[in-house]
């Protein structure tokens, strides 16, 4: 018997040994979960959580939104079944000093299974004069969505303006510093420095190549409404030859070929071919309503952010002539660099209803306007509607209705059926 | 303009600091222990609840106004096994208060401090919204308010030494005064002994353990699920095979289900303080036990 286990435990050494170093990565993984969990009885602070997102999703493929520059993560939800998005996160106090916490997003992209390591950062504990610092890689803080984790969002994608401008959400590695004022009403006020490495930042230079200005304020109305406002800044200095996203490069090609007449290829625009200062001006609001303050049963949660977004340097432009007339099917490649100084905004309203402990309802609309070359007047929208089930604190079935009107040609509907569960330490949420 | 940052800082921390000093900050995460350090400061603090009585507190918001409420503590007094873990743990994080992390300094957990029940051997998920530490309802049993106002007076001394002698004094006075109502609710309580009854949640459970109740139903089918309709018949069932004379919730737990269950049966139901502000007259630790045997006793008809 024991011969037999231990057989087997060679096999499965040598078949992690002789797999690719991702496999290996997920195994060492594995293998800390569990050993941290054992050594959970010791050291209760620790908290180990696994977040597992699954679904399927009726959509035409994603194809742009206008012809704005894009990341991999601006195409939302993929078409048919996908698991997405799936997160391990472990953290825990280090000692009275220090708290600390990694996240590691899983992703499949076109079979490949990525890991995209989210957050891995310190915070102090104890800093006096109610500063906070943190550094490592962790999520900005700007905006509302930005620091918060998208499986605890009510929908299941971000919406449009977070998708086209923030591929996603912004995380780099980088450090904080905040400040929280000593007022009765909550200011936090807080500065962050980046790399500049992470789209939708790609920043020329080993040095800061993205910074930040964040503040927040809130309160309570009474003891049924609360309130939170903020306003941010986010500031890049864009470089496309520091640019590493070069799969996304293939893929606009790849839909390209698939049947786009030639005028519209000429006209995208990928996502590194901008060069230049790029800011973001972020109003975000929030507001929370439940009965007595009782969350409980029933509560109503609307939120709004408002982007505006300021582009001053150069766009790289190639346009492919096929000259036919020569017989040898040549290609002459016309590289220009045209000097642009344009200004986008952005929007998305949501508001989510919970009417038992068991379901909520919620609708979201987004609307971006871009400046000429990325859309010539055209302004691309989504309107949501979900409507979800809530077992209990852990997990959540999520039925979701898209009208998507990224592209000016074309309307998609789009349904998605959405599981989002929760495996281990229930972790405290953000207002 | 040459503008001194370091100047304007330290200003403003000392004339936030002496402000401070004046009087301690207490934040309590439920009225029962704002009460409690009311009983046990006697105005020498400033106290503030983040829950009331209408609230549950599993589900609770980080709010901004708590985050600058907690900012401001030098102590903050909570339940605690894991009662608070949906929100205390952020508020904790977003104050940038260090004197409120562990409760090596500024941080108080009452089930820290006495038995708590129903600590699981096993935790499974599957058992639904389990507390691995026990109840933390621990407030609503009067031998363990004791227990907690003098370890709770141990934390107040240790934060605030120049007081020592007053919260000495003032847990004297109190425990005096705790002692008489103990022996009179013991003698009220009395009829209430082996008293059957259904209830929402694990709530009260010190509460039937301190007065001989036993509740023979438990209106969620799994702790911090709702009542389902199926799980509600299987109820109707115990209480007209076991006499069942009464059901009891709190004020921030949903009516519903009980009131159609009470109907079904034709058996009272009975909302009972939580806590604090459970209902009008209870303003205080003594009220809140005067209501509970009063409204029992009167549920009841059980004159004693």
């Amino acid at each position: 018997m024991f011969g037999d286990d231990f057989k087997k435990l060679q096999f499965l050494q040598t078949y992690f040994l002789e797999k690719q170093m991702k496999l290996k990565t997920l195994f060492v993984i594995l293998s800390c979960v569990v050993a941290t969990n054992y050594a959970n009885a010791a050291v209760k602070d620790i908290n180990i959580s696994a977040i597992i997102n699954a679904g399927y999703t009726e959509r035409s493929p994603f194809e742009g939104v206008a012809n704005y520059q894009l990341g991999e993560h601006a195409a939302g939800l993929s078409t048919g079944f996908w698991t997405d998005h799936s997160e391990l996160t472990i953290s825990s106090p280090i000692d009275d000093q220090f708290f600390g916490k990694i996240s590691l997003a899983i992703d499949e992209h076109e079979g490949a299974v990525e890991f995209e390591l989210e957050e891995a950062f310190i915070q102090t504990l104890s800093l006096p004069y109610d500063l906070s610092f943190r550094a490592g890689r962790f999520l900005s803080n700007v905006g509302y969505l930005n620091g918060k984790h998208a499986h605890t969002d009510s929908f299941a994608d971000r919406p449009l303006i977070y998708r086209t401008f923030m591929n996603g959400h912004y995380y780099d590695d980088g450090a904080r510093l905040s400040w929280l004022a000593p007022t009765d009403l909550y200011l936090e006020l807080g500065t962050e420095l980046f790399k500049g490495a992470k789209i939708p930042a790609y920043a020329s230079g080993k040095g800061i190549g993205a910074h930040s200005f964040f503040a927040k304020t809130g309160g309570d109305f009474n003891i049924e409404h609360s309130w939170q406002l903020g306003f941010s800044y986010l500031g890049f200095n864009n470089d496309e030859g520091q640019c590493s996203a070069h799969h996304e490069h293939n893929e606009h090609e790849e839909h390209e070929t698939e049947g786009h007449s030639a005028d519209e290829h000429s006209e995208m625009i990928n996502v590194c071919d901008f060069s230049g200062q790029q800011d973001y001006f972020i109003v975000d609001g929030v507001w929370k309503w439940a009965p007595n303050g009782n969350y409980k049963y029933q509560n109503f949660t609307f939120s709004a952010e408002y982007f505006d977004i300021q582009q001053k340097g150069e766009l790289h432009h190639e346009e492919d002539e096929h000259h036919d007339e020569i017989r040898h099917h040549e290609f002459v490649e016309e590289e220009h660099h045209d000097a642009i100084n344009v200004d986008h905004s952005g929007f998305y309203v949501s508001g989510v209803y919970q009417f038992t402990p068991n379901w909520a309802a919620g609708i979201r609309y987004s609307e971006i306007t871009l400046d000429a070359p990325y859309s010539d007047g055209f302004k691309p929208s989504v309107s949501t509607a979900m409507i979800e089930w809530r077992n209990s604190h852990f997990s959540t079935v999520r039925l979701q209705y898209s009208h998507d009107k990224s592209l000016e040609n074309e309307t998609d509907n789009q349904i998605t059926l959405q599981f989002v569960m929760a495996l281990g330490a229930h972790s405290a949420h953000q207002f | 303009m040459h503008i001194n940052f370091k100047t304007i800082i330290t200003t403003l921390s000392l004339t936030f600091s002496i402000s401070v000093q004046a009087q301690l900050n207490i934040f309590t995460c439920e009225p029962e222990y704002a009460a409690l350090a009311k009983e046990l400061t006697q105005g020498q603090a400033k106290i503030f609840s983040a829950t009331t009585a209408q609230q549950d507190p599993h589900y609770v918001q980080a709010r901004p106004s708590l985050i600058s409420k907690m900012r401001r503590a030098d102590l903050v007094i909570c339940a605690g096994a894991e009662l608070e873990a949906g929100w205390l743990p952020m508020l904790q994080m977003k104050s940038h208060n260090r004197d409120v992390q562990s409760t090596d300094k500024g941080l108080f957990f009452a089930s820290d401090h006495v038995e708590n029940f129903d600590i699981p051997v096993t935790v499974d998920r599957s058992m639904g919204d389990v507390h691995a530490l026990g109840n933390p309802h621990v407030h609503l049993d009067p031998h363990r308010v004791l227990i907690l106002a003098q370890a709770l007076t141990k934390k107040l001394i240790q934060i605030d030494g120049d007081h020592r002698e007053q919260y000495q004094q003032n847990l004297d006075n109190f425990s005096q005064k705790w002692h008489v109502a103990l022996n009179k609710w013991q003698t009220q309580a009395a009829p209430l002994k082996g008293i059957k009854v259904i209830a929402y949640h694990s709530t009260f459970r010190y509460l039937f353990e301190f007065l001989n109740i036993e509740q023979v139903g438990d209106l969620e089918p799994k702790p911090g699920m709702p009542p389902t309709s199926k799980h509600l018949l299987s109820l109707l069932k115990t209480i007209k095979n076991q006499q069942v004379p009464l059901v009891v919730y709190s004020a921030y737990q949903d009516d519903k289900g009980v009131k159609w269950l009470t109907e079904k049966a034709d058996i009272t139901n009975l909302q009972l303080p939580y806590t604090i502000g459970g209902n009008e007259q209870v303003t205080d630790l003594f009220s809140l036990f005067n209501q509970h045997i009063q409204l029992l006793t009167d549920a009841l008809a059980l004159k004693s």
